[in-house]
This record gives structure tokens, C-alpha cells and sequence, in this order.
């Protein structure tokens, strides 16, 4: 990291809960080198129990559809993504199976790209990548309806959101530059109602970079991304005040984050070769690499959100039309599915 | 199209290199589309091409990365940030930021590289695009056809910086396409011998380019 004097001001905030378990690895093809050796940590423990919970290991991609984001909380399963048809949501019913929710005012918009959920509450966001991200919310009933973008206040692309103690809420993701539609700067936006978001900042110091993910543990939160000279990790106490982590995010892009039992773990790839790469860290501020072993990651496969599903970390991703879920079991090693 | 329908460590077999790390990588595997990778191929056979004898041959070219996962081009495996090209007696460094270098010659060499790149992309983001790009110039094949379109800042800043290089113009690069800019440009097409017509002709804009590729690469005015 060479912006460690980067400091964002936000808001105040809390965490949430949701422990996770959690794993990390990763898979690799391929040979190619890597900037730095390969750090075997101890694998952070499951939360509970040391295989998934019959939910999560039940998962799957909903039939037709792209998932590309997960949010779960209170036995509640929700998720977010495209369909041949455009924006689509869904949620998990009592028979495990995903069931499609009606979407508001979104017949123009292709895809959702991040949802988060408290309580009855979903906040989602979506829409074609080059204007601002639009939102959509639900309080328990079966059509998510679109928020209008004057109260909404996002000035940029949300890749990311989460809610925070189940009364106050985050989003991640950039700016982009309205002549290429290249993300150009980070940008980060809090909400207290779920309705109406405000910018921590201005500048976060990203060159052509993004954020793509923010996850919660405890009093911390941690926002990672990456811009053209690396990963990007921060985290803040209180949503206060964010200040750049340590850790060797040199050449990878950091592409997810999730909370753990021993703290969070943060996933990626590197830049020279499409390795999947992993982070760990107990406090958010200290990271350490790693280690990583061999599965089902393939290079073509874009990791769009790791969430924690009742106490496992899940990730959602594939290629641009296709769908891939993968869950971590035993600590070791992704599972793909479909 | 997949985004990493492609893998490959050279381009016009040119090895790729990636620099921003401690220890240099002398081997980057980038990936992209197969049309995208064509046209980095021919990009490179360009600048290989347009060098004069003096530079020896296209040693490596070093990138920040083609595809990664984030939305737009990068994640279409349709974009390339370009860090250095260096021959084996002369470079051109973005990544230094030569675009505003005290050398004139080395000015006029980041020139040359963006109007090569410009041959084969339509957006090319260099150092007087944003602050985004003061150390890269990024290659991308969205935006239309290669012809050059005054409603582009990325089109007019480039055309500004080259008419301060190569004619001592001295606009100032603020992206808008006034008069004073446009008499510049008309000025470069006119002792280039290019025909006006750039924003509708292809064939005209990249011969533009080229001419103007082959005297900044001279370190030769116009
Ligand atoms: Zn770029």
C-alpha cells in the first residue's frame, strides 16, 4: 500500500453480527510467479459447526438466473442479479428453492449488482454500469420497489452493501468516468433510514480503481478494492474515520471480504496470472497472506461477492452469462456448484 | 465472447512485463478477447515498426493489467493500461509520466506512442485525460469508430497536448475543441498532407496518426 496517509471521515456505525465462518482459498491453475512467498497461516476456524449448515450447503444458482450478490440474515436468504429479461431478485423460501420477486420500475435496467439485508428490510442496487446506481428496497412483501434517485443521493456504482447493526447501512463501489465509463475513484456512501445515502468523501485516492466490497465484524468495518497499483484495503472503528490497512495487496486485485470468526478474510487474484489469492487479518488494520490451495476457481470466473451464509462463507460469481456458487467447506477449500 | 477468451505473455511478440511491484515481473500473462489481443498484436507491430533504426528493436512492453474484474472494458477483457515501451536505446514512459517530461523528445516519444495506440483504439486515456492517468495510458476498444470526434475530451486534449509538442501551439489542454484547437489541428493536418476529413474518414485519421507517429518518434516538429 503506498496511500497508508489516506483517511476517509464517515459516519458513525456499528456491526453486524453474523459470524461467519470461514475459509479461504483458492485455487489456482496456473504457474506463474507471485511478488511475494506464500504465507501459510492457520486456517480460521468455523464458527459452529465445521461443515456448512444443510442451508447454505444446499444453495445453487437460481435456474435462468446470474447471481451477483447474496446477503443473508435471520434464517432470511436473499439475492440479487440478471436474468435473460434484465434485473431480477430473489429470495429463498422454507423449501430451500429461490423464488423471483417482482421489480418496480426496472425494465430498462439490466442487472443488480449488490443487496444487503436487516431485519424485514432489503436495500438492493443495480442498473447499466454507466449511470448511477439505482436502488430498490422490500419490507417483507413480494415487490421491490424502486426508491427515487433524488432521495437515494448515490452519485456513482454501488458493487457492494451491507447493513450495519440492522439500523444503518453501507455501500461500496466508484465513480465512473461519463466519456468511457472506466471507474476512475472509490467512493463509499452511508445511510442511517436505508433510503437516503451520503458520500463519506470526495476522494478516495484510487487511480482508476474501484471498491468492491465491505464487510463488518465487532466495531470494525473493512472496505477492500483496487486501483492500478494494487489492492486496496481500509478499515475504520465507528465508521468514523477510515485509514488504509497494511498487508502485501501488491500486483492482485482485491475482489471480496468477509467476516470470520477470527476476524475477516479477504479474497482476490493476482494481477500477472489470475491466481486466487487470500488475505487474512483479525483486526481489519494487519493482513497477511493466505495460503491458497488448488480447486475450483478457474480463470474466467469473476468473483462478484463473498457474504456469510448462516455461519459459511459463500461466493457468488462465473462469467459474464453464467452462473457460479461456491461454498467453503471445512476451512480448506471452495466448493463450486452450480 | 468470454473476457479471457485469451491468454499470452507477448504481443506482436513482444514480451509483456509488469513493473509496479518491488521485483519487476519479467513474465505477465494478460487476458482478454481474441479481437482485443489482435489488435494489441498490431499495436505492437506498429510501434515496432514506426521506430527508426536508431531505437534497436521493441524489447518488452510493461502493462498494469488487461482484464480484471471490475465493470466496463477491463472486465470485458477489451482494455490494456499501458505502463512503458521500451526499446532496446530508447523508452517511453507513462508510468514515469513522460507526457509532461522537461525533455521535449521525450515528450514527443509519449506523442508518437498515443497516436499509435489511437490507430487501433478508440479510447486511449493518457496523462492529460484525468488525474486517473498520469502514470498509464489506457487502451480501450469502446466508443465507435476510429475516427477522431470533437465531442471527445479524450480526442481533443490529445490533439491540444500534440499541437503544443509538435507546434509549439501553446493551447491550453482543457479538452474543449475552440477555435485556437481547431486551427492547431488544421495546421498538423495541413503540413502532414492529410486531408481534413478526420471525423468521418478512418482511413485519413489513422494515416494522421501514423505521419505524425513517424516525426514525434524523430524527435522532428511539423
Ligand atoms: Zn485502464
Amino acid at each position: 500500500m503506498n496511500d497508508s496517509g489516506d483517511r476517509l471521515r464517515a459516519g458513525r456505525r456499528t456491526l453486524c453480527g453474523a459470524a461467519c465462518a470461514l475459509v479461504l482459498l483458492g485455487c489456482g491453475p496456473a504457474s506463474g510467479q507471485t511478488t511475494q512467498d506464500v504465507i501459510a497461516l492457520p486456517t480460521p476456524r468455523v464458527q459452529a459447526a465445521s461443515s456448512p449448515s444443510a442451508g447454505a450447503a444446499d444453495l445453487r444458482s437460481p435456474d435462468g438466473g446470474v447471481l451477483h450478490s447474496v446477503a443473508a440474515a435471520d434464517g432470511r436468504i436473499v439475492g440479487v442479479g440478471a436474468t435473460a429479461g434484465g434485473a431480477a431478485a430473489w429470495s429463498v423460501g422454507s423449501d430451500g428453492a429461490w423464488t423471483q420477486h417482482r421489480l418496480a420500475a426496472a425494465a430498462d435496467v439490466p442487472q443488480l449488482d449488490a443487496v444487503a439485508l436487516a431485519g424485514p428490510s432489503v436495500v438492493a442496487f443495480g442498473g447499466d454500469g454507466q449511470r448511477p446506481s439505482r436502488m430498490w428496497v422490500a419490507d417483507g412483501g413480494t415487490t421491490w420497489q424502486a426508491v427515487d434517485a433524488d432521495v437515494v443521493g448515490i452519485d456513482g456504482r454501488v458493487n457492494a452493501v451491507t447493513a450495519v447493526s440492522g439500523d444503518r447501512w453501507i455501500a461500496v463501489g466508484d465513480r465512473v468516468d461519463p466519456e468511457g465509463g472506466e471507474s476512475y475513484q472509490g467512493a463509499i456512501w452511508i445511510s442511517e433510514d436505508g433510503r437516503s445515502f451520503t458520500p463519506v468523501t470526495s476522494d478516495l485516492a484510487l487511480a482508476e480503481g474501484t471498491l468492491s466490497d465491505v464487510a463488518t465484524t465487532g466495531d470494525t468495518v473493512v472496505v477492500v478494492g483496487f486501483d492500478i497499483n494494487g489492492g486496496k484495503v481500509w478499515s475504520a472503528d465507528d465508521m468514523s474515520a477510515f485509514s488504509a490497512a497494511t498487508g502485501p495487496f501488491e500486483a492482485a486485485t482485491v475482489e471480496g471480504v468477509a467476516a470470520t470468526n477470527d476476524g475477516f478474510v479477504a479474497v482476490g487474484r493476482g494481477i500477472a496470472d489470475l491466481r486466487p489469492l487470500a488475505w487474512t487479518s483479525e483486526d481489519g488494520r494487519r493482513w497477511q497472506r493466505a495460503d491458497v490451495e488448488a480447486g475450483d476457481v478457474r480463470p474466467e470466473d469473476q468473483i462478484r461477492d463473498v457474504s456469510t451464509v448462516d455461519g459459511v462463507v459463500i461466493a457468488v460469481g462465473g462469467s459474464l452469462d453464467s452462473s457460479v456458487l461456491w461454498t467453503l467447506e471445512d476451512g480448506l477449500r471452495w466448493r463450486r456448484r452450480s | 465472447m468470454a473476457a479471457t477468451e485469451r491468454a499470452y505473455r507477448t504481443i506482436g511478440g513482444v514480451p509483456l512485463r509488469y513493473l509496479r511491484t518491488e521485483r519487476p515481473l519479467t513474465q505477465y500473462y494478460a487476458r482478454s478477447t481474441a479481437e482485443f489481443e489482435d489488435k494489441l498484436d498490431a499495436f505492437s507491430q506498429d510501434l515496432a515498426e514506426a521506430a527508426p533504426r536508431s531505437y534497436g528493436p521493441l524489447l518488452y512492453i510493461a502493462t498494469a493489467g488487461a482484464y480484471v474484474n471490475k465493470p466496463k472494458y477491463h472486465g470485458l477483457g477489451r482494455a490494456f493500461d499501458l505502463d512503458l515501451v521500451r526499446w532496446e536505446h530508447k523508452r517511453c514512459s507513462p508510468l514515469r509520466g513522460d507526457h509532461e517530461y522537461r525533455w521535449r523528445a521525450t515528450r514527443r516519444r509519449y506523442i508518437a506512442v498515443d497516436a499509435l495506440a489511437r490507430r487501433r483504439f478508440k479510447y486511449v486515456l493518457d496523462g492529460w485525460y484525468n488525474g486517473a492517468h498520469r502514470d498509464h495510458m489506457h487502451l480501450d476498444d469502446g466508443g465507435g469508430a476510429l475516427v477522431f470526434n470533437a465531442g471527445y475530451r479524450s480526442d481533443t486534449v490529445f490533439v491540444q497536448a500534440s499541437a503544443n509538442v509538435m507546434i509549439n501551439a501553446g493551447l491550453v489542454v482543457d479538452g474543449l475543441y475552440g477555435p485556437k484547437t481547431r486551427r492547431a489541428f488544421a495546421t498538423m493536418k495541413d503540413r502532414l498532407e492529410i486531408a481534413h476529413r478526420v471525423s468521418r474518414d478512418a482511413r485519413l485519421y489513422r494515416a494522421f496518426l501514423w505521419r505524425l507517429a513517424l516525426r514525434a518518434l524523430r524527435n522532428k516538429g511539423l
